[in-house]
């Protein structure tokens, strides 16, 4: 099974979305482990090309022997080449990467204290103002006391390296630190390597071999660990862990700073409240199953935790126009595309999580919905996988803002999502919209009018392109049309792109604006057939799950 | 000639000589991106040796789905941003003592400042989105990752809006420079 927003990507790496869709599908490449892997590719893809930009510079021909003899200690075969004007500071560091070399991919590196040119620090934070302070949730965890302070430094060379506080959520662990010479001046020029070791002398950093940075934070530094992709639960999370702060280097001395701080997780597990739930399934008439889990409430996050799975009978043959960017076609070419998809996702629903009072704390609805009818609130995102899939079974966590406090609480399913075929056809004379708009309707009760049609030739690296103006009222509980498609007066199909903004009525039924963009295309069409194979309907469902925080 | 997976099949199965053979076949690129990225040959064939050397040693954890070269220049590149991350905390003490004993002379200020401007301007030109990754990347000096959490993105979709940034800025900056090197323009 692939996801359904595969081609979208090609288009993203190409620069070929409306911001919006790039950021749309790049919020869902949070969620969707299949579209990291496209992603991921694309990056490769996006490096192979930067790495062959230039004319290669001759390289000396003893190069590859003193990489040798340097990997596998022969007589060195140093040449006359002259040696950088490396400052001590760097020949320091020649010495951090050998003996850190071996625990590469053991350890986690971590490069703290971020420096800003002085240049162009003023008008960088002048221009652009970047918010610097933690999020919502790790302040809420700092006001629940989720925060120690230590009195832990250790001094080696002159050099002095004092841990100062710990923030330990059963989310992530922050920690605030100085480093200092025995003037009192502090020093930004270091970096270190972190473990999180349990009782049993596992260290949990070990396995992802990640690198982990900080920056300065105000007077002091500060460094931040997510645990959330780390361990799958707060129960989960071991009680005793002990963060070691491995400074490797500190303006290029090695030495031993090395401090070891113990992270008692039980408060914070004590303060992250769990709500398992036991049969807890919603069956929809259409076959989607979803299983609420659990939902976990930590003073930095909360997180809901479903199971989805979908009959094999929901899975349908679509057909989509595409453009396909490969060897021979650098440039894109429009072609079709037959896929095997289910129609429904545990990902295409809506939620709510709602108080005593009615009001709702969290919401949760459909990625890729237009933003002018999806209901999202308290909506966190946060780094790490967000779905995974495991057998027949989808398994989502969805990351809110923190609840908090003592609370009766319901959780909504209110939607559930479907993609249905369709073969609807509108045939026009682009040349005639200009002087009168056409409208159509079709067997979903939706109906469209196609308005002022424009056509730009060929120039520089664009191909031409035409642009229609559509509006329209979708049929009822129609939500949205995803793909579309033209076909010129030769039979030639083009894909097709509608990046609308919508509202619904009072009524409900949801009312669209958009242009509808056909890339590449090459001549003026004298004909065009608008064509879209598939639509989005919304099931309402009223499903109550009452749960309490205690 | 043998292709990458099958070399690194031998040289995990003890066949170390082989390696120099990958060394040969990418020292070129691996070298002229460094080259670019740090300005200096002597430093960029040190970077080089250290990135071959790391690769080696990593090997065990290529996974051969990947294309090899996609992969060393993703270590390539992360070892030179981490080079590039350590050199800008120790050049900003550097430059305030220079300031202290040896001011700058009005027409190296001038350069630098008209420099600046367009830079600047070629900043400000970029979309929001990709201003924001590009400023916290070259300008703060943040990793992907740092980046990626503060922006709630993946860290693939940050490089993505790296490069994306870098080819528009080029854009610009051949307009206004004639095509000033953007790598050039960040090594101030």
């Amino acid at each position: 099974m692939t996801c359904f927003m595969f081609n979208q990507w090609k288009l993203y790496a190409n620069g070929e979305l409306p911001p919006a869709e790039s950021k749309g599908l790049e919020q869902h490449a949070v969620e969707c482990p299949q579209c990291q892997i496209k992603l991921q590719e694309w990056v490769d893809y996006m490096l192979e090309e930067e790495f062959s930009a230039y004319p290669e510079v001759p390289v000396p021909d003893t190069f590859t022997d003193e990489v040798m003899s340097k990997l596998f200690e022969e007589v060195p075969v140093r040449t006359a080449r002259k040696r950088s004007s490396r400052t001590r500071r760097q020949r320091g560091w020649d010495i951090v990467k050998k003996t850190g070399l071996v625990v590469a991919g053991l350890t986690a590196l971590v490069v703290t204290g971020t420096a800003v040119s002085p240049t162009f620090a003023n008008y960088v934070n002048s221009l652009f103002q970047i918010e610097k302070d933690a999020d919502s949730g790790m302040k809420n965890a700092v006001n629940k006391g989720l925060v120690q302070k230590l009195e832990q430094k250790i001094t080696d060379q002159g050099i002095t390296f004092e841990a100062k506080e710990l923030m330990a959520d059963s989310m992530r662990i922050a920690i605030i630190f100085d480093m200092y010479d025995q003037n009192g001046k502090q020093i930004e020029d270091h970096s270190m390597k972190l473990q999180l070791i349990d009782s049993n002398g596992k260290d949990w950093l070990a396995e992802d071999g990640r690198e982990e940075s900080g920056s300065s934070h105000g007077q002091f530094f500060i460094t931040e660990l997510s645990l959330n992709d780390i361990f799958e639960s707060a129960e989960a999370t071991p009680d005793q862990l002990t963060l070691k702060i491995v400074p490797t280097d500190i303006e290029g001395k090695t030495g031993k700073w090395e401090l070891e701080i113990p992270v008692d997780m039980k408060k914070a597990k004590e303060a992250t409240k769990t709500v398992a739930f036991k049969d807890a399934v919603y069956q929809s008439p259409q076959g989607l199953e979803l299983k609420l889990k659990q939902i976990e409430f930590s003073p930095s996050a909360t997180r809901v935790m479903l199971d989805s799975t979908v009959p094999k009978s929901a899975y349908v043959e679509f057909e989509r126009a595409v453009l396909m960017y490969d060897k021979d076609h650098p440039e894109g070419v429009h072609i079709t595309n037959k896929k095997v998809e289910p129609t429904l996702s545990g990902g295409d629903i809506a939620y709510e999580i709602t108080n005593e009072k009615g009001e709702v704390v969290a919401a949760r609805d459909m990625f890729g919905l237009d933003k002018g009818i999806a209901k999202k609130k308290n909506v966190l995102y946060v780094s790490g996988l967000s779905s995974k899939q495991e057998g027949d079974i989808t398994k989502w966590w969805h990351t809110f803002g923190p609840l908090q406090g003592e609370q009766k609480l319901k959780f909504q399913l209110q939607k559930v999502y479907e993609n249905k075929l369709a073969s609807p056809k509108f045939d026009l004379i682009p040349e005639d919209l200009n002087k009168k708009a056409a409208t159509f309707k079709d067997e979903t009760g939706s109906s469209f009018t196609f308005s002022s049609f424009s056509w730009t030739p060929a120039s520089g690296e664009e191909k031409g392109k035409a642009v229609i103006i559509v509006e329209g009222t979708l049929g009822k509980d129609v939500v949205s049309i995803r793909y579309w498609y033209v076909k010129d007066e030769n039979g030639k199909t083009y894909y097709a792109t509608l990046n609308p903004e919508s509202t619904r009525d009072k009524d409900g039924r949801v009312h669209f604006k958009g242009e509808l963009v056909i890339p590449k295309l090459e001549q003026a069409p004298k004909r065009l057939t608008i064509c879209y194979p598939e639509y989005t309907v919304e099931h309402h469902v009223n499903w109550e799950v009452p749960f309490e925080i205690k | 000639m043998p292709d990458d997976r099958e070399l690194i099949e031998q040289i995990l199965a003890g066949n170390h000589q082989l390696y120099s053979q990958i060394i040969d076949r990418y020292k070129g690129k691996i070298v002229t991106y460094l080259y670019k990225m740090i300005g200096n040959m002597p430093d960029a064939q040190d970077l080089a040796q250290d990135v071959f050397t790391k690769t080696f040693y990593l090997l065990k954890d290529y996974r051969p789905e990947h294309k090899f070269s996609s992969w060393l220049y993703r270590i390539a590149s992360n070892h030179c941003l981490d080079e590039i991350r350590r050199r800008k905390r120790t050049e900003q003490t550097a430059i305030v003592e220079e300031q202290i004993v040896d001011p700058e002379t009005p027409e190296t200020t001038l350069l630098k400042k008209e420099r600046d401007a367009q830079l600047e301007r070629s900043i400000m030109l970029l979309d929001e989105e990709y201003r924001e990754v590009f400023v916290l990347h070259y300008l703060k000096r943040l990793s992907y990752r740092e980046i990626s959490e503060r922006l709630s993105l993946t860290e693939s979709a940050v490089q993505m809006r790296l490069f994306r940034a870098r080819k528009e800025m080029k854009k610009s900056l051949m307009k206004t420079m004639g095509g000033g090197d953007i790598y050039d323009m960040l090594h101030v």
